[in-house]
């Protein structure tokens, strides 16, 4: 008798789960295409710019602005946009519900998932659950941003905290947007790294680079040697063909610079390797703090 | 706005030390362990025979055989990297150009003038970049070009041109069809731009990059790459627009003689005089005015808030006290059209605000209408306002629509997804109507949290269920089963009762033969008697 009892408990239990099935699931997972989109549009990748920077005199010429993110503003533009196609009140009703139940508090998490996705890495999948939207970012205006291509960003917060980019985009030219997860106080702007190149810098028309450790009597190699040491760089004379390094001369010069400084070893000479990391330029950081000025 | 950091290390390996992540290493040079060039290699064998005296007969075998190289045309993914980058624009007058090789020897893998490289001894680079401005590809009037032809056109000689002095005897037929690039400069030119031979060894060096993932000089691929570096720099824009930089990565081989000298003037007759160089890769830099260093524009930005920027004449009334707070807020004022037709004056204020925000509790909303705000005006002495409405969220709300609705595959996606979640609605209605109408309510079992509660769950259903099956159940016989003598006989055609069977068993003659008879009901009662004879 007890056998039966547990085989019919056992089909009961398939009957159960089907009949409390529906009321214990919440809505199905939503499809990702959606959610891609919508976090997307939770970036404001697409709105247009009018709606971020009304007036243009609030964004002019070579300027930065900073702002702080309405996650109102963000979360009506989603419900705009799952409303489309909304035909009946069920199913106005299913998408309250969606995005009471779901969207809500994917969307942050997912957003900030989006620009590793983008660059192909892996991502935790569903990504872990973002805290409340507190986001925030600047508005940099400037010909920096079209003339350095691959301009760098990162931030930190007033705790010193680094602040992960959400989003990085160049919504003209000469305008970039950036994102950031948490409150962003400073914000350093860099010079692509990967243009780490030969380089001069000019005083007038007088080029020169700063001397560089190269690892002798104990110094780091690589780094520039503190308080700056200007070495000239020496270009031909010729009018016609302007703005060619007399290289050979120049490694001279510097060779002798680094022998007087204590930079290499007496009577060690320059070769292609040294020559090279004297003249690479490295890139420059220029660091923005909001309340500052 | 803080001091700029002039960032001026480079992250570098010790001396000797292993490569960490994020490092980088140069060397002078990494020579190839045998130069391009041809070899024969010779071994002799002595055979000496037992009991034999003199000298053993020697026997000697020979083969001949060739190092090649690139030497007129490179492997399109020889070059890794350029910069500055091809094709895009950027403000590159104070940088020196460079182009990265994939194959770590390559720059010193032949002699510029065809000497046999002495052992240790670092050669002079084969290979140059040159920088030609606009002005330098004109010649007569008449734009140079970069020119393709066979290995023989390249290497005939002309009149007025300087050739490469590489004879053209050294090549089989087969290697002088092959296509190369080449251009004829002016010998001037080539005076002004070109590399002395003094120059040369600080002109290549080679790189070990271990990136950790991260891209480190342009590369994002551990191992060792050669660079060759340039000696000019770039020719800034002007107002009008970019001025297009050509870069050239040439062969040097055999022009050795034709390269400048410091301190001397190009030959006589040079503006005339074209020279034929070799074109290994070539690319075009458009570079923009130059409008000082990236710091200096970094440093001259002028920084604020998003918003309207304050100004004007200082608030007298309340209500402008109130209207320039809300301009400090990051609100605009912006002419709208109401539904009714008539214009007005409403805020507006976009995902960027200066301040901070708290959740509005009111969400998600249906329509973009629910989301507009009305600011009572001053008179309301209670919440004084500039009676204007805020139509920043319904803003975002037709926003978010608009851009949904122009987007095809998302609101396809929509639409399907929505459809799956009503027929899943649909379906879970069903199953639970028709659970409904199992008797005991199985949708009033709730959901139990255990598979004991589930059993317990499970048990009082069934037996609710069997208590209205039959009566037997509450005493907990299950199955329930009715006895044969409740069944009703009369119903089941040709089935007998016990009576009907005694009855047959008492009647005279055979009784098989009456139940036949009873069966098929043709003899009646006792009469059968009369065949018993």
């Amino acid at each position: 008798m007890i056998s039966a009892l547990q085989r019919a408990s056992l089909s009961f239990h398939s009957l159960v789960a089907r009949a409390a099935g529906p009321q214990q699931e919440a809505t199905p997972a939503v499809p990702k295409v959606i959610l891609d989109w919508l976090a997307r549009l939770f970036t404001l990748e697409g709105v247009p710019f009018e709606y971020l920077v009304v007036n243009p005199v609030m964004l002019p010429q070579e300027s930065v602005r900073f702002f702080v993110i309405d996650a109102n503003w963000l979360y009506r533009a989603v419900e705009g946009a799952v409303s489309a196609g909304v035909s009946s009140s069920r199913d106005v009703i299913a998408t309250l519900r969606l995005l009471e139940s779901q969207l809500g508090k994917q969307l942050p998490s997912y957003a900030m998932t989006l620009r590793s996705r983008a660059r192909g890495l892996a991502v935790e999948d569903p990504p872990p659950p973002a805290p409340n939207v507190a986001w925030s970012g600047c508005l940099i205006r400037s010909i920096a941003v079209s003339g350095w291509p691959g301009i760098e960003v990162a931030a930190t917060d007033s705790t010193g905290k680094a602040c992960k980019l959400i989003r990085m985009d160049r919504l003209s030219p000469s305008v970039l947007f950036c994102l950031f997860a948490g409150v962003a106080t400073t914000v350093n702007v860099m010079e692509p790294p990967e243009t780490l190149h030969f380089g001069v810098f000019f005083n007038q028309s007088q080029g020169y680079v700063f001397l560089r450790s190269l690892g002798y009597n104990g110094s780091t190699p690589g780094k520039q040697v503190t308080p700056n040491i200007e070495q000239n760089v020496a270009f031909r004379s010729s009018t016609a063909y302007p703005g060619v390094v007399k290289t050979a001369s120049t490694a001279v010069g510097l060779q002798n610079a680094l022998l007087q400084n204590g930079l290499m070893a007496p009577g060690s000479t320059i070769t292609a390797a040294e020559y090279a990391v004297q003249m690479v330029q490295a890139a420059g950081l220029q660091s923005f703090e909001q309340g500052a000025s | 706005m803080s001091r700029p950091i002039r960032k001026g290390n480079i992250a570098m390996a010790a001396d000797g030390a292993p490569l960490q992540p994020g490092q980088v290493q140069f060397y002078q040079a990494i020579l190839p362990p045998l130069p391009a060039l041809d070899y024969q290699l010779a071994a002799t064998l002595p055979i000496q025979l037992a009991g034999q005296t003199g000298n053993p007969p020697t026997y000697l075998s020979t083969q001949q055989f060739s190092i090649t190289g690139p030497r007129f045309l490179l492997e399109p993914n020889t070059v890794q990297q350029v910069y500055p980058p091809a094709n895009l624009a950027g403000v590159y007058n104070e940088v020196i150009p460079h182009a990265v090789l994939r194959a770590r020897t390559l720059p010193w893998a032949r002699s510029i003038d065809g000497s046999s490289p002495q052992p240790g001894v670092v050669p002079p680079t084969w290979m140059a970049l040159l920088t030609l401005y606009p002005a330098d590809l004109v010649y007569q009037s008449n734009p140079i070009p970069v020119q393709q032809g066979p290995l023989s056109a390249f290497l005939a000689p002309a009149s007025g041109v300087i050739v490469p002095d590489i004879p053209a005897t050294e090549f089989t037929a087969d290697q002088l069809s092959q296509p190369l690039l080449y251009i004829e400069l002016p010998q001037s030119t080539f005076w002004g731009i070109a590399p002395t031979l003094a120059d040369l060894p600080y002109l290549a060096h080679a790189r070990e990059v271990n990136t950790d993932g991260k891209e480190i000089l342009g590369l994002d691929e551990d191992g060792y790459f050669s660079v060759v570096v340039g000696e000019r720099l770039l020719m800034a824009g002007t107002q009008a627009g970019p001025t297009i930089n050509t870069m050239l990565l040439v062969s040097l081989e055999g022009l050795s003689a034709q390269l400048p000298v410091d301190g001397q003037s190009a030959p006589s007759g040079a503006e005339s005089t074209l020279v034929r160089i070799c074109v290994l890769a070539s690319w075009a830099v458009p570079c923009t005015q130059s409008s000082g260093d990236f710091l200096e524009i970094m440093q001259n930005l002028s920084i604020d808030l998003l918003r309207m920027p304050a100004g004007g004449p200082a608030a007298s009334t309340d209500a402008q006290t109130i209207a320039e707070h809300a301009v400090g807020w990051g609100y605009v004022p912006l002419l709208n059209n109401t539904r009714s037709g008539e214009e007005t004056t409403s805020w507006y204020r976009g995902p960027c605000t200066p301040v901070g925000t708290s959740i509005d509790p009111g969400g998600p909303y249906q329509y973009s209408d629910h989301a507009i705000r009305y600011d009572p005006g001053p008179d309301d002495n209670s919440q004084p306002g500039t009676g204007m409405f805020d139509m920043s969220y319904a803003c975002a709300w037709q926003i978010g629509r608009l851009l949904a609705l122009s987007n095809g595959a998302f609101c396809s996606a929509l639409a399907e997804w929505r459809t799956q979640l009503a027929n899943q609605q649909n379906e879970a209605e069903a199953t639970s109507g028709m659970l409904l109408r199992v008797p005991g309510g199985v949708t009033a079992l709730g959901a139990p949290a255990t598979a004991a509660g589930l059993m317990s769950n499970a048990r009082s259903a069934l037996r609710g269920f069997l208590a209205q099956a039959g009566q037997a159940a509450a005493d907990g016989a299950v199955p329930h089963k009715i006895p044969h003598t409740d069944r009703d006989l009369a119903r089941m055609p040709g089935a007998l009762s016990s009576a009907d069977i005694e009855d047959i068993l008492a009647q005279p003659g055979d009784p098989v033969l009456n139940l036949v008879h009873k069966a098929l009901g043709t003899v009646p009662g006792r009469t059968s008697g009369e065949r018993q004879l």
